[in-house]
């Protein structure tokens, strides 16, 4: 609740003057003559929760290990703050990193680990012991200090490990799929302190994760990254909502795509004749595509409505044999056998008990959306 | 045969059965010879076969005669030669040992460090030199070493030096030899333990401010320390007892307790001394082992802590 507000009031990459905090000017590094990020520019402001988003490989891990500074660019420019940081050493910059495998130095105890970077920074042996104190407590660990790392569960570990990567405050926080270890209900409850702890510090945050729900649910912005490119930087629901590639469409939740040839085209809107759909698809939003052109629909499942009676529009509407259910508890899947042979997924919240379900295997049922739900993919 | 074990009720795979094998092994020649040593260091002289006379005597009127001669002892005690051996000995194998690990460390934590082939590769050129005679081996510094051999005639026909420099027949010579000896016995333990830690730890602490010295200093040191003791008990304890090595490149002026004992049993034939001898330089070397479990077990009690 607290992010939405968050994103409402402060949107600093909507403002031109805004002056980004973090800044990467087309970064690349190969490795040996494999391009692992490719040219990548970006630009992140203070108390952004940012996520690199992308499968394995994707380059999300090489371009967050070149920020912290434990891998050198081939190209490019990195700016912290202002600061060139491009060819600094990871000891000589003001950004800290918290490990996938948390990294916990197994001979320390927790005090010793949280403490380990304050006293590389020569910090009076009082307030070493406060600020471990301060931010122990932040991470809710305050009775495991003198614990060995070894002692500790899963999410205590990963606890200590954000503990330790705090304690310096540094302008920059980098999170290497932090909650890939944890189990999935776990996971969803540590989703929500970690925002809420960023919020707190008030500490920039960039975290690398393959997970597209964390990415949606944690992040201010987002990256989707395929093959060392940046494929879209939104925010979550922008992605969601208005992919600008086929691939960001794919990647982020599921979708049904209907091909077909554009036949009209103007300001606010374009209509596509689509052989696979069966029908005309209007779609409320113009795009760079000429009459003639080849074109996807994008139409997201839980935005696709399903009938047995024919609704009233003759656009953006087609029918076909329920061929499968899935049902997940809070909505059912349907899988729809269009007269192409195409299928077409379509989710509804399950108002009604499954028993009394309406629509049922192998029903013919309309399927249909409104305008403003489709999108055009070009790329 | 199986229902014949099982009448026997022999179940080989049993924890008896397990441990019983390496304990018989340890008995048979270990612990066995030991006694028959420490028998021969409380027995008296004699001449004949063997050299030395039984502890115990049954005379003919049915008694038993005990005789513990402890004079041995009290003989090695009288002569300092004895002890400047012992110490000499100790002082050579710590020289030894603190070498092996200024060499053997950076080495085997560049093998811990290298990509998974080349390590294999690696460790076969760090076990190469076992594939020829230890004794020969141990020669052929001699050719190296000696007023005439490789270093000297090299530095004599560069005009650097005019005479020979004395490089063998002394403490440096045999201190050499026994890095030379025994640097895998090092480099294989250490490697064994450099090579559990996760480097991610290192990049962690370069993370957190430390540079790549102190990040050493603090991380990986403390956490190859088992290593570092275990090389160091297997380097140190067979090179007190060292014999080959300084009889060879150490000269007359190099007096080892390994060399004296030899003496003492074949030049002296004096069996219960060089035995007594033997049992004091066990009894020395128990004493490190001892404190490396000590320290062992301080040290699985840290990580169990509550």
């Amino acid at each position: 609740m607290k992010q939405k507000q968050r994103r409402i009031n402060l949107q600093p990459w909507q403002d031109s003057k805004a002056k980004p905090y973090i800044h990467l000017e087309g970064v690349s590094k190969e490795f040996n003559g494999v391009l692992a990020v490719d040219d990548v520019t970006l630009s992140i402001f203070q108390e952004e929760f940012f996520s690199l988003l992308g499968p394995s490989g994707c380059g999300k891990t090489t371009l967050l290990r070149m920020l912290a500074g434990f891998e050198m660019p081939t190209k490019g420019k990195i700016y912290i703050d202002g600061v060139d940081v491009t060819r600094r050493p990871a000891y000589d910059r003001p950004v800290n990193m918290m490990f996938q495998s948390y990294a916990l130095f197994p001979h320390m105890t927790v005090e010793q680990n949280i403490a380990f970077g304050l006293k590389q920074e020569r910090i009076p042996k009082a307030e070493i012991q406060e600020r471990v104190k301060e931010v122990l407590k932040l991470v809710q660990m305050e009775k495991y200090g003198s614990r060995a790392p070894h002692q500790l569960s899963g999410g205590q570990r990963q606890r200590v490990a954000l503990a330790r990567s705090l304690v310096k405050r540094p302008k920059l926080l980098l999170l290497d799929e932090p909650l890939a270890a944890l189990d999935k209900r776990l996971r969803e409850q540590t989703q929500f302190e970690l925002v809420n702890i960023q919020e707190k510090v008030g500490i920039t945050f960039i975290m690398v994760t393959h997970d597209q729900e964390e990415a949606m649910t944690m992040s201010t912005r987002l990256g989707v990254m395929d093959h060392g490119r940046l494929r879209q930087v939104a925010t979550p629901n922008e992605v969601y909502e208005y992919p600008n590639s086929e691939y960001v469409a794919d990647f982020i939740g599921s979708i049904n795509k209907f091909e077909g040839l554009v036949t009209e085209v103007d300001d606010n809107h374009i209509l596509v004749d689509s052989e696979e759909a069966g029908s005309e698809l209007y779609v409320g939003h113009s795009a760079d595509a000429p009459v003639g052109s080849h074109v996807k629909v994008a139409i997201r499942p839980e935005k696709m409505m399903i009938d047995h009676a024919a609704p009233n529009q003759k656009k953006n509407v087609t029918k076909g044999i329920v061929r499968d259910i899935g049902y997940l508890g809070d909505v059912s899947i349907y899988h729809v056998e269009l007269k192409s042979g195409k299928i077409v997924l379509a989710t509804q919240p399950n108002l009604v008990r499954l028993a009394e379900r309406p629509v049922t295997w192998d029903d013919m049922v309309y399927l249909f959306w409104r305008a403003e739900n489709s999108i055009v993919l070009t790329a | 045969m199986k229902s014949i074990l099982k009448k026997l009720k022999l179940n080989f795979t049993s924890p008896f059965w397990v441990t019983a094998i390496p304990f018989g092994w340890l008995l048979l020649f270990f612990l066995i010879p030991f006694l028959i040593v420490l028998k021969i260091s409380f027995s008296d002289l004699r001449f004949g076969l063997p050299p030395y006379a039984p502890l115990m005597e049954w005379t003919n009127e049915g008694l038993l005669i005990i005789k513990i001669n402890l004079t041995n002892y009290t003989f090695i005690g009288t002569d300092s030669l004895y002890l400047f051996a012992y110490l000499d000995s100790l002082a050579i194998a710590l020289l030894g040992t603190i070498g092996c690990l200024c060499i053997g460390y950076p080495m085997a934590y560049g093998i811990a460090k290298a990509s998974p082939s080349k390590r294999t590769i690696l460790l076969m050129l760090v076990i190469l030199p076992f594939w020829t005679s230890f004794l020969l081996r141990v020669y052929a510094w001699i050719g190296i070493l000696s007023p005439q051999g490789y270093i000297n005639t090299l530095l004599i026909k560069l005009d650097l030096i005019s005479t020979p420099l004395s490089l063998i027949d002394n403490t440096f010579a045999t201190v050499l030899g026994i890095i030379y000896c025994y640097l895998p016995f090092m480099i294989l333990p250490l490697y064994a333990f450099l090579e559990k830690i996760d480097y991610a730890l290192l990049e962690a602490a370069y993370d957190l401010g430390a540079r790549p010295f102190q990040a050493f200093i603090r991380i990986i040191w403390p956490l190859s320390r088992p290593g570092v003791i275990a090389g160091s008990l297997l380097v140190f304890i067979p090179a007190v007892g060292e014999f080959v090595i300084p009889e060879l490149l150490g000269g007359s002026q190099t007096l080892m307790i390994g060399k004296v004992i030899w003496n003492e049993f074949f030049t002296n034939r004096t069996w219960p001394v060089a035995a007594a001898l033997a049992v004091i330089m066990l009894v020395f070397l128990i004493l490190p082992i001892a404190i490396f479990q000590r320290y062992q077990e301080q040290r699985v009690r840290f990580l169990d802590a509550e």
